[in-house]
This record gives structure tokens, C-alpha cells and sequence, in this order.
């Protein structure tokens, strides 16, 4: 193994246990204990975590098994909700996939591939040699799975425990989280695109609560790509 | 539903999920980062991250309905308040934020 290999998947370790495995511990504690509210059962709620990997589409499900949705519909609504992981796939893989990758560890590395594996991936790669880029996904994304799928469980048996204020909070931890990634971006259209599914998404919510985020991020991200490339040809001196 | 059920639904929303990610592998190999179709649908991917965040903080479906949007929009604003204050620590605005929702609904 090349040291470039070694430091990627060592630095992707860091990062997972830093603040990164922080987050993720909380919030997968919290889905565990909301998991035990609904009924699930513990092995479910760990199953659930390890294979699906996508926390908001879990809470969907917990949320529709709660009240009883037909099959049909909870995993309709998983498809729709998860259906962002598409385009995120496909802006990372190019940047992670270097010269000649072994096809496994793509596919492998897209499983990994939730909200706060990506934004961190796609803050850190680019600066990156490209031989070290897919490793620093793989250890990173591997640690974080492993740690979220076990703190689910524990989660699941703190919630015997946990009153629900602390649960409510813990809940509204992501919100709070991805409110302050989208703070720091720089990139102008990627700024537009987030203003826009801001205000657009409650607003579609309203009227079309099951496909509300496909038709937002449909609009909104349109809106925001010829937004962007208009300010462009104005000359707005586009630097990234 | 039964427990058998829900095993299944499990995996089929696995299946749903890694449908995404897989086609996400297949369709890269297409795209070159700087095509204006991978702008575009980071563009998309960061519109519904966004309406997401947004719909869960103004109308929250699940255990957040019990909470008040002031109490929400508070507990964002000392979240965001900390973050520059503190020279963007993340799990201090992070415990800000949170603390505030669980100070709030305390009995």
C-alpha cells in the first residue's frame, strides 16, 4: 500500500472519529431512541440503520410504520426522499475516482454516501492528492457506518431512559447541523440553490407534501444553475 | 404489519436507497466535474438538502411537530449566534442549539 493510500484512509479514520463521529453518534442515538418509540424492534432499528445508511429516510419510515402506512407508501417515500443521493453521487464521483479505480470500491464507497459523509468529502478531496481521495471516502465512510449502525443499538437501549425533551432535541440536531454547512458555502450557484430550496420547499411542502422535495429540488436547483450561468455571462467574474 | 413485514420493507428500502447510489456509480463515469450537468445537479442535490433543513425547522412532520416554531427559530438563531462567535466551532453551536431545544421543553 502506497503512503499516499495509508494517509487517505488514515486521515478519513481521523476525520470519522473527530466531530464528524460526534454528530453522527448523536444523531444515531437519537434515531435509535425514536426507533424504540415507534415499535420497531432493536434489531430492526439496527438493520435499518446499517443497511439503508440515510438517516432522514429513516425517520420516515419509523414515522410512517407509526402510523400505520401500507408498504407501498413507506417505500415510496423512502425512494423519493433518497433520491437526492443521484446527483450527490454523481458530483462526487468524479472527484474521487482518480485514474484507475477497482469498480467495487466505487460502488462500495456510493453505500457511504449519506448527508455528512458528502459534504465532507466534498470540502476535503479536492485539496487532496487523487490517490488518496477514494481511501479517505472508504475510511471515512466505513468508520462512520460502523459506529452509527452500534450507537443505534445503544441508542435504542438509552431511550428506556431518555424523556422525550432530550429526544426533541437531539431530533432537531440535523436541522440545526446542516443549517450552519450551508452557511459556509462560497460557491454562488450552489448558494442560490440553497436560498431557493429554502423558501421553496415548505411552500411546495404545503401543497405537495410527498413530492415536495424531488419538485424543489427540481425547481430550485434549476433556477439556481440559470441564475448562475446568466450573472455569468453578465461578466460577474465567477471565480470557482 | 407483522415482524416479517417489516424485514422486508427494511430491505426493500435498502433496495430503493442503493438503487440511487448505484445508478449515481453508473452515470459518473459520464460526467466530467467540470460539465455544466454536474453543476447542475449539485445545484439540484443542494436545493432539496436545503428544502429539507428549511421544512424541518418552519413545518416539521414527526416528534418535531410538539415543539413551537419560536422555539425552533431560537434555538437556530443561538445556534448560528455561537458559530460566530466562536470562530465557527461546530459541536459548541451544535450543544447551543440543541440545548436550547431541550431547556425549552423541559417540564
Amino acid at each position: 500500500m502506497s503512503e499516499e493510500i495509508k494517509g487517505g484512509w488514515w486521515g478519513g479514520m481521523q476525520v470519522a472519529l473527530g466531530v464528524q463521529g460526534m454528530i453522527i453518534l448523536t444523531t444515531c442515538i437519537g434515531y435509535g431512541a425514536l426507533a424504540r418509540e415507534t415499535g420497531l424492534s432493536s434489531w430492526m432499528a439496527i438493520a435499518s440503520t446499517g443497511i439503508i445508511w440515510a438517516l432522514p429516510s429513516q425517520l420516515v419510515f419509523a414515522e410512517l410504520y407509526l402510523v400505520s402506512a401500507s408498504g407501498a407508501a413507506i417505500l415510496l417515500a423512502v425512494m423519493i426522499t433518497n433520491m437526492r443521493f443521484l446527483p450527490m453521487v454523481v458530483s462526487l464521483l468524479p472527484i474521487i475516482r482518480g485514474r484507475a479505480p477497482q469498480r467495487w470500491r466505487l460502488f462500495l464507497a456510493a453505500q457511504f454516501v449519506a448527508v455528512t459523509p458528502w459534504a465532507v468529502a466534498m470540502r476535503d478531496c479536492p485539496k487532496m492528492n487523487e490517490e488518496e481521495r477514494l481511501p479517505y471516502l472508504l475510511g471515512m465512510g466505513g468508520t462512520l457506518w460502523i459506529l452509527g449502525t452500534v450507537l443505534t443499538g445503544v441508542g435504542y437501549l438509552l431511550a428506556v431512559n431518555l424523556p422525550t425533551y432530550i429526544n426533541l432535541g437531539l431530533v432537531f440536531l440535523m436541522a440545526i447541523y446542516w443549517m450552519l454547512l450551508f452557511i459556509d458555502i462560497r460557491q454562488r450557484e450552489i448558494v442560490i440553490a440553497v436560498i431557493c430550496g429554502a423558501i421553496l420547499g415548505p411552500l411546495v411542502y404545503l401543497q405537495f407534501p410527498q413530492w415536495s422535495l424531488m419538485i424543489t429540488g427540481f425547481v430550485g436547483g434549476t433556477l439556481a444553475f440559470f441564475v448562475d450561468a446568466r450573472l455569468r455571462n453578465k461578466g460577474g467574474g465567477h471565480e470557482q | 404489519m407483522s415482524s416479517e413485514q417489516v424485514w422486508w420493507l427494511i430491505l426493500g428500502s435498502f433496495v430503493v436507497t442503493y438503487f440511487w447510489r448505484g445508478i449515481g456509480v453508473l452515470m459518473s463515469t459520464r460526467v466530467n466535474v467540470e460539465d455544466s450537468i454536474f453543476r447542475w445537479v449539485s445545484c439540484i442535490a443542494y436545493a432539496m438538502l436545503a428544502a429539507l433543513v428549511s421544512r424541518m425547522i418552519f413545518l416539521p412532520a414527526g416528534p418535531l411537530e410538539q415543539t413551537y416554531l419560536y422555539e425552533r427559530l431560537l434555538a437556530c438563531g443561538l445556534a448560528l449566534l455561537v458559530y460566530f462567535v466562536f470562530r465557527r466551532n461546530l459541536i459548541l453551536s451544535l450543544l447551543a442549539g440543541v440545548g436550547a431545544i431541550i431547556l425549552l421543553r423541559m417540564p
